[in-house]
């Protein structure tokens, strides 16, 4: 299992990409994850969303709507807010700093790492 | 929709599940109804039909509702549990319901037997016990849904603490006179 920190993790980076995901269309849960698994996020267990979209939901970043499906009762269906979109925003901006600082930091280790195994 | 409804159609949609599935979803519906008796009763069954939707979705499509919710269900239903709001109002019907079951109950047995006062002392100490009782009930099968993977070493442990839980009913019931005394004896004061 994950420690706790990289689940926090985690669990912050899904929520930014809930929202991007919303943000192209309007989903109901299995269709996120599966968009997510999709990103490659297939070893993330999917009973991890839903807390996130209840999370999202109370926060006033996404609403939901009971919409009629083709078999069996209503779905509900994700749609992002106005407040959504700006924390949306603000999620892209954060992860680009973030990705480059991180990306910029472990470069020399993952160099170290290569050559070092090459060394082996 | 009222909540009636949702759980009307939960009933209903979980029968398309396969045997494993449905064991993994009966699960998740049992600890988390069990966990969830004081939290907004709507929004929880809300969410456990969203999720059985989810899953059934994912059956249709060759995966299985443990590859699909996780391999430890128990830790995913604690995280969504946390998101549902605390209903006092639930409290407080919970509270009403004990009380109002155990007082009726004790007031036609005293009518019947002829008794010689009423004891608000008592009843409300022994709604207390009743509650705690009730609720270390459902605490049990919600922590016995998952501790065990035995189905009968669950209903065991379900049942053996509702046994023990009557017993301590019983055995405080007799400590009647002492109470009684105790409450008369303040009332005079």
């Amino acid at each position: 299992m994950t420690s706790k920190v990289s689940s926090q993790m985690l669990k912050g980076i899904l929520s930014g990409c809930i929202l991007v995901l919303l943000s192209r269309e309007t989903l109901y849960g299995y269709k996120i994850s599966t968009a997510l698994m999709a990103f490659g996020f297939d070893e993330v267990p999917m009973g991890t969303i839903y807390p996130l979209l209840l999370s999202l939901e109370k926060k006033g970043f996404i609403q939901s709507q009971l919409q009629p499906s083709e078999n069996g009762p209503d779905r509900k269906y994700y749609t992002l807010t106005a407040a959504g979109k700006a924390e949306k925003k603000a999620f892209i901006k954060q992860w680009q700093v973030l990705s480059t600082n991180v990306a910029q930091l472990i470069k020399e280790d993952v160099y170290e790492d290569l050559s070092s195994d090459r060394t082996k | 929709m009222k909540t009636s409804a949702v759980i009307a159609q939960n009933n209903l949609l979980r029968q398309q599940l396969d045997k494993v599935n449905r064991r993994y979803y009966e699960n998740l519906l049992i600890y988390f109804r069990c966990q969830t008796l004081f939290r907004a009763e709507p929004q929880g069954e809300g969410l456990l039909l969203e999720i059985l939707q989810d899953i059934i979705e994912a059956q249709k499509h060759g995966q299985s509702a443990s590859e699909y919710f996780g391999r430890q269900p128990k830790a995913m239903v604690d995280a969504l549990i946390d998101e549902i709001p605390l209903q006092r109002k639930s409290i407080w019907q919970f509270c009403g319901l004990v009380l109002g079951i155990y007082s009726l109950i004790s007031l036609s047995v005293q009518l019947l037997t002829t008794a010689h006062f009423l004891d608000f002392g008592f009843l409300f100490i022994e709604t207390g016990l009743v509650l705690g009782l009730c609720l270390l009930i459902f605490k049990s099968i919600a922590a016995a849904t998952y501790y065990y993977q035995h189905r009968i070493l669950k209903i065991l442990l379900s049942y053996g603490v509702i046994g023990l839980c009557f017993a301590a009913f019983v055995g405080f019931t007799s400590l009647k006179t002492y109470l009684h005394w105790q409450t008369v004896l303040s009332w005079h004061w």
